[in-house]
């Protein structure tokens, strides 16, 4: 009938770098959106897990447009993590765009231009494709030439399939598509009815025994089943930035890989949007709004902050998520102080999803998962230090030992991880705590050291006139105030 | 298993089969209205390049000899009708499947109440977005 079922194929052996998050496939949910204690590399953190569920609900439906999504959490509670899983429980189908909150600060466009290229970029347009195509093994080819050597040629060629055979009358114009192709007897071909393109898929496998040495390139495939003269229909999905793209541009598609898109004009972009939502009533088209993910959104300024309020409202908006972990905290382009560095009318229109920090048991599974996700076999014992490691610094360091530690227990000709191994790993290499101690207490011996300054300032500020600085490391390291 | 359940796997599976089956006698129906097709087809272009005034003819299974142009119009009258029989198979195609996917839990596919496009309107789509 036609391909319109959608066939998904992985290459199993592709190697993939292994990232901080290449362990997650999805958010981990049964049926009635319930999350698992350990599933599809999620673990733990339950509420905001089932809350993405909903979440993913409302984007699968499609009818809610422009709703505004807030994770915030301590560092190292997963909040990228189900941000990952979202994208993986969405599936492939509905556009899921990442980004991260300083990637709009870019000299070649301004921050509302990238702003409104990622929203563009987060939602879809199914479209459908239908032509009718004639797929078939050539039998024979007749190709008669005109005796004087200028004229027509005229021509017949056979066609089978596994069940029918026919033969066609072919015209001049495509007797030259064929000798261009250089279709030859056991070829399977398949030629599209309305433009009369040719197109060769390969040889077919019962001819593969004709020749005792073919060509590089051979492919062979089998022969086709079923009727000759088919009907294929085709369903894509285009994002309104692509099509964007190609309308402000002459050679629109060479501007999608480069980047250097420029700046649309907003007349162009309403045109689209016109003509996208022409073909919706008429039926030839499908809006499927997806995901826009803006992690560490504190970095966006306030104008970036106005830009998304207006820009929520229209129609053709997307379901935007964004993640930060900063607790109250100046909002960048102002003074004022604001929770999480968002404006309080913005925060207003969000809903916000909390996560919370791991349990020690929980800290184990994902060290178990991350030890199976990096390739690395390790004892019970040295996982015990390593969830007691993690839960006295933080989820990320321990995370960072696994590997080390596999490279050190490689070192010395065993296979398995054991305690000394994580123990030198530990004394190696310096957690965040450690390492501010050891500056506090040497911070005179090292370049340029601040807070030998800051100490400086203190004294000449008794003086009067001294400059304050304004210290940007404070309101940024303030954990979450409840 | 209890017995409402099992009663029940039974009826979901005799409905998927049922099911199953209509949809491959329809691509069993699709292949020979095809050839019917296909034949007509030749036989229209050997009788359109021919110059005899009557010409033999295969009606069902009987040999029949006729005028030139009432068998130029039969073979026309022919393909039409196989032309609207197949259209009808595609879109009783499409709703089986539907109907298939539905009683098995998943959700339809994608893009089933969409019109094609326009071959200019996606022409010019393809022509800059070479991936399409």
């Amino acid at each position: 009938m036609g391909e319109t079922e959608k066939i998904e194929v992985r290459d199993i052996t592709r190697i993939e770098r292994i990232g901080a998050h290449s362990h997650i496939r999805g958010l981990g949910l049964d049926d009635v959106l319930e999350a698992r204690a350990v599933s599809q590399g999620m673990v733990g953190q339950k509420d905001a897990r089932r809350a993405a569920g909903v979440v993913v609900q409302m984007v699968r439906e499609g009818k809610i447009a422009g709703r505004c999504i807030l994770l915030a959490g301590e560092p190292s509670t997963g909040k990228t993590a189900i941000a990952v899983g979202m994208a993986q429980a969405l599936g492939t189908e509905t556009p899921f765009t990442s980004m991260s909150g300083s990637e709009i600060y870019s000299l070649e466009m301004s921050k509302t231009e990238a702003l409104s290229q990622a929203l563009r970029k987060s939602i879809g347009v199914r479209i459908k494709e239908e032509t009718e195509i004639i797929e078939g093994e050539v039998v024979e080819i007749q190709i008669e030439r005109p005796a004087t050597g200028t004229g027509q040629k005229v021509g017949k060629v056979t066609l089978k399939t596994t069940e029918m055979e026919t033969n066609y009358d072919l015209g001049n114009k495509i007797i030259e598509c064929f000798m261009k192709e250089k279709i030859q007897a056991g070829d399977v071909i398949t030629i599209d009815k309305a433009s009369g393109k040719v197109n060769k898929l390969g040889r077919s496998f019962t001819r593969a025994r004709d020749y005792d040495a073919t060509g590089a390139q051979t492919r062979f495939v089998q022969c086709p089943e079923g009727e000759l003269q088919k009907r294929k229909e085709v369903v894509h999905t285009v994002t309104l930035h692509e099509i964007d793209v190609i309308n402000s541009r002459t050679h629109g598609f060479l501007a999608l890989f480069s980047g250097d898109t420029g700046e649309i004009k907003q007349e162009v972009r309403d045109q689209i949007n016109n003509k996208v939502l022409e073909w919706r009533e008429e039926g030839k088209a499908e809006i499927n709004p997806g995901v826009l993910f803006i992690d560490e959104v504190h970095m966006l300024d306030i104008e970036c902050f106005s830009f998304l309020n207006r820009a929520l409202e229209s129609d053709m908006a997307p379901v935007v998520v964004m993640a930060t972990n900063r607790g109250i905290t100046r909002i960048r382009g102002t003074n004022y102080r604001s929770p999480h560095g968002i404006p309080i009318d913005l925060l207003d229109r969000m809903i916000i999803i909390r996560t919370v920090p791991y349990s020690e048991k929980e800290v184990k599974e994902i060290l178990k998962i991350r030890c199976e996700e990096e390739d690395c076999i390790m004892h019970p014992d040295a996982l015990t230090i390593l969830t007691r490691i993690a839960t006295d610094t933080s989820l990320r360091y321990a995370i960072q030992l696994i590997t080390t530690a596999n490279l050190v227990c490689r070192r010395r000709k065993a296979t398995e991880v054991n305690t000394e191994d994580v123990k030198k790993v530990y004394s190696l290499f310096l957690d965040e705590n450690r390492s501010s101690k050891i500056l506090k207490e040497y911070q005179d011996d090292y370049m340029f050291s601040e807070i030998n300054e800051h100490e400086e300032e203190v004294a000449t500020a008794g003086g009067g006139g001294a400059k304050r600085r304004i210290d940007t490391g404070d309101g940024d390291a303030q954990p979450m105030e409840h | 298993m209890s017995k409402k359940e099992a009663v029940r796997s039974v009826d979901i599976i005799s409905q998927t089969e049922e099911l199953a089956d209509k949809i491959l006698v329809n691509k069993q129906e699709l292949t020979v209205m095809d050839k019917r097709r296909q034949h007509n087809r030749e036989a229209l272009r050997v009788i359109e390049k021919s110059e005899e005034p009557k010409v033999w003819i295969t009606v069902g299974s009987m040999l029949v000899k006729m005028k030139r142009e009432q068998a130029i119009q039969l073979l026309k009258k022919d393909q039409q009708q196989i032309e609207l029989q197949i259209n009808l198979i595609y879109s009783e195609q499409k709703i089986l499947v539907n109907k298939h996917r539905d009683v098995e839990f998943k959700s339809p596919f994608s893009g089933t109440n969409l019109k094609p496009l326009d071959r200019k309107e996606f022409g010019a789509l393809k022509a800059n977005l070479p991936m399409l």
